[in-house]
């Protein structure tokens, strides 16, 4: 009963931060000064402005910015996201758009996830019980930060050249074939993807155990002749999975808004390059659309993050 | 071609790239010849597209074109009634010949035998219901204007009238009648706007930019073209997969047909695309410019072709200082180009006409008589520049890329030597330059901009008429010169291409020695091509390189090899 009143509470909260962010998008997007068919008829404009005209009506862009609100939360109600008003993908029905270009978002920072957790989760775990060692501890933490802290456009230029002009190992880019070659043409984007998502959580899981470690129930489970395996496995680790669940959940959120540079670098159709583009060239349905798809996938993660806080961590209730 | 400023400098090469065609043996794809026994042929991959968010084409629609990418795919899968030729010609791509009356404003074409890819018979009535579908209202073609000179158009494009001088006189005659005589009516003819489409396939669908079915549904894109698309179901590409257009050839097509399949990639980035050449997987790639110096000597693979995109200043003329002549030539005078196409690792070479150097067009000279790299002239102009010396103002141009910022910083420090020292470099994003470069400078208060145009058709009028005539829709600085004007009307309506050239070359130095616009710039496209592939030629009418061309001027698709 508890957690139906939860869920119930949660739903109808999702609802109104969806529309309050919805509708302050919309508002904000629309007072930006530039005007999205002018962008795509360049000096077109100047030539022709009656053409101009005709594109703003297609658009609707010549209705009131009231009237544009109400048709677009009525469309919204209807499943209709509208049509992209920029030049590259005019006229493309948004939802097309959203629908082709999550699930390759998603199964690019999916497999990147699963590889810095592998990654990431056991470096930070040795660095922790080594700590200060030079190898186990200052070099693997060298490494991860390194990982994290070069940016991507960097790297897969280099990591294109090397192995995939120079070595030949790899495709330079590609992303969706069949057979091995989809295999091999996914191993550098994720592999890039996941470089930075495992420093990242190789540097916060050491500092979540060393916080742990120095817990006086360690001690004790310590001073009661417990094995270190017994320590760390059950006690230590179990209480790090409460600050890494509000690590992980965000980053799952904004996997589906995709990786900007890595899907641009390595031709993969996701949704990344299409909510950058859309930003920067005032199209305001993908603005919308987007932000809707980000504002859901972060509620829904903070709520799920929420259960899971519920079920490892008793103290923790519902209400 | 567009005249869209953001194609022509957001994307730089990768504007042409669209007609940078290679080979890449892929074994195990079979021609489509449909009746025939299948045989084994290779597949041209080329990098199609550069962009960040991988997109296709804009649009598949003639009628809906945005820019030299949408260009280049279309014209692989459709025909047109004349098209231009690797010299500049118009030449009959679905007719046999064409005959003009004697007050120059009816032309009959006799269209030839053909097929479009799904057997259906091409007809003038065909040609008839495209270009009346590609001019009507609902249409909202952003570029019908093209045709603006069809009796007729100005009313049946409004929605307004039901009469356009479009009509089939019979099966295989079609008539267009213009409303004055215009002696570039045929170049403009060529635009793409005007594709022969299936009337079967195309009747009733949706033609505008919000949703167009030829862009969105494979199965409606017929055409007469060498090529045809490769559907997946309705997509033009596997769910999933890496965007891009498989074009096999076309089996009813009337030409010598193509013995390749062609494969159109969209790559994020133009460093990727480089990196795909170098890997092998790409057989021909724009040249980002830094690599220029590396492969300048290598002519087996590096190829350099002059493009229409030309960069020019334009000062404002409706305020000081300078609506006043001298200011204008002192600028004019204190730009030395050479610099400049040195700063941009000769990208761009110095220009000093209006229209770019080319056999294609009419009223090009060598550039002698009007404003060069003259720095004692250029302060002698601006000792008669009042005001000059204490203006302050600032020179906004498209930033973007390192070379752009030294060329902008480069030109402001020429011309503080000529005494400007008032002027500051103000690298603009393309949203707000599009801003300046849109709009007349006495609404924006701009003093000085980068400016630029690519051509819609080789015509100088595209260049000279369209841009600088008095109130002329695209003359953002408010020159205005009668002789100019004068010069500029006749050649535009004169049927003698000497008069025409002379008359072009008049107006052009009274412009030009008037300080407007100050040329800069004509940009080259440059090219890495497999030496392996075969074929290919690179031409300026084209945007790059294309097929050669047969004597009749169509292209030889048939001599393509990998």
């Amino acid at each position: 009963m508890a957690f139906l009143s939860f869920f119930i509470k949660r739903f109808i909260a999702m609802i109104v931060v969806v529309w309050a962010i919805t509708t302050l998008v919309f508002f904000l997007a629309h007072a930006s000064p530039y005007d999205p068919i002018r962008l795509i008829l360049g000096q077109k404009y100047l030539g022709d402005p009656r053409g101009y005209r005709v594109m703003r009506h297609l658009f609707g862009l010549d209705q009131s910015v009231w009237q544009q609100y109400t048709n677009y939360l009525g469309g919204l109600l209807h499943g209709d996201l509208g049509y992209s008003e920029e030049q590259t993908a005019l006229g493309t029905p948004v939802w097309d758009m959203i629908r082709s270009g999550v699930p390759q978002s998603v199964k690019l920072g999916g497999w990147a996830l699963l590889v810095g957790l592998l990654v990431g989760l056991p470096s930070g775990l040795i660095s922790a019980l080594r700590q200060n060692k030079p190898v186990a501890d200052h070099a693997n933490q060298f490494v991860m930060m390194l990982m994290f802290a070069v940016p991507v456009f960097v790297l897969a230029p280099i990591a294109q050249l090397i192995f995939g002009v120079e070595l030949k190992w790899l495709p330079v880019a590609g992303w969706g074939d069949p057979g091995l070659l989809g295999v091999k043409e996914m191993i550098m984007p994720v592999g890039l993807f996941a470089m930075g998502i495992a420093g990242y959580f190789s540097k916060s899981f050491r500092s979540f155990l060393l916080e742990v470690l120095s817990q006086d129930y360690i001690r004790t489970a310590r001073a009661k002749g417990l094995k270190q395996r017994v320590i760390i496995y059950l006690h230590a680790i179990k209480n790090t999975l409460l600050p890494l669940a509000t690590i992980i959940g965000p980053t799952i959120a904004f996997l589906v808004t995709g990786a900007f540079i890595i899907e641009s670098f390595f031709n993969i159709p996701g949704i990344g390059s299409i909510t950058v583009t859309a930003a920067t060239s005032s199209d305001y349905p993908v603005i919308e659309a987007t932000t809707i798809l980000i504002a859901i996938a972060v509620v829904v993660m903070n709520f799920l993050t929420d259960v899971f806080y519920a079920m490892v961590d008793p103290r923790v209730r519902l209400e | 071609m567009s005249k869209f400023m953001r194609a022509a400098l957001s994307l730089g090469t990768a504007v042409t790239v669209a007609a940078a065609f290679a080979v890449s043996a892929q074994p195990g794809l079979t021609s489509a010849h449909s009746g025939h026994a299948k045989t084994k042929i290779g597949t041209l991959t080329f990098a199609g597209f550069i962009s960040p968010n991988l997109h296709l084409a804009n649009t598949l629609d003639p009628a809906q074109v945005q820019d030299a990418n949408d260009l280049g795919v279309i014209a692989l899968v459709n025909q047109e009634v004349v098209i231009i030729d690797d010299t500049g010609r118009v030449v009959c791509e679905l007719c046999t010949h064409w005959t003009v009356s004697p007050n120059h404003k009816v032309y009959t074409f006799y269209m030839r035998k053909a097929h479009f890819s799904n057997g259906d018979k091409v007809t003038a009535a065909d040609a008839v219901a495209s270009i009346r579908e590609a001019l009507a209202a609902k249409t909202s073609s952003p570029v019908a204007y093209y045709d603006q000179t069809i009796a007729g158009y100005d009313n049946y494009n409004a929605g307004k009238s039901s009469f356009l001088g479009v009509k089939a006189l019979s099966g295989n005659r079609l008539q267009v009648t213009t409303s004055k005589p215009v002696a570039y009516f045929l170049k403009a003819f060529t635009y793409i706007t005007n594709t022969v489409l299936d009337q079967r396939v195309v009747k009733g669908i949706n033609r505008t930019a919000k949703g167009n079915a030829l862009t969105t549904d494979c199965q409606k894109n017929v055409g007469a073209g060498p090529f045809k698309f490769q559907c997946q179901g309705h997509a033009f590409t596997r769910a999933g997969a890496s965007p891009r257009y498989l074009l096999v050839p076309n089996p009813h097509y009337f030409g010598p047909k193509p013995h390749v399949n062609m494969d159109l990639l969209s790559i994020g980035t133009s460093e990727t695309a480089y990196n795909e050449f170098l890997a092998g997987k790409l057989d021909a790639v724009g040249l980002p410019s830094q690599y220029l110096s590396r492969w300048q000597g290598n002519h087996a693979v590096f190829h350099a072709v002059p493009t229409s995109q030309i960069t020019y200043d334009s000062l404002n003329t409706y305020t000081a200082p300078f609506n006043n002549v001298n200011c204008r030539l002192a600028w004019a005078w204190g730009i030395n180009r050479n610099t400049i196409s040195t700063i941009v690792h000769h990208e761009a070479k110095p220009l000093y006409t209006i229209v770019p150097p080319s056999s294609a067009f009419l009223g090009h000279w060598n550039g002698a008589g009007v404003p060069h790299y003259n720095l004692a002239k250029a302060q002698s102009y601006f000792a008669k520049c009042p005001g000059g010396a204490t203006a302050k103002f600032q020179y906004d141009y498209p930033t973007g890329s390192q070379d752009s910022d030294n060329w902008a910083t480069a030109e402001v420090g020429m011309l503080q030597k000529v005494g400007f020292k008032g002027v500051t470099p103000n690298g603009q994003q393309y949203n707000d330059w599009a801003n300046a470069v849109g709009q007349p400078m006495n609404k924006t208060g701009t003093i000085a901009v980068q400016n630029g145009w690519i051509m819609d058709y080789p015509d100088s009028q595209d260049y000279v008429s369209l841009l600088f005539q008095c109130h002329a829709a695209y003359d953002i600085t408010g020159w205005c010169n009668s002789r100019f004007d004068k010069l500029t009307t006749e050649a535009d309506s004169s049927f003698n291409s000497k008069v025409r050239a002379r008359l072009y070359e008049q107006a052009q130095k009274i412009a030009l020695n008037s300080g407007m616009p100050v040329q800069l710039e004509n940009y080259y496209a440059y090219y890495l091509r497999k030496a392996s592939v075969k074929g290919y030629t690179d031409t300026f009418t084209c945007g790059g390189e294309c097929p050669k061309d047969l004597p009749n001027g169509l292209p030889n698709w048939a001599g393509v090899s990998p």
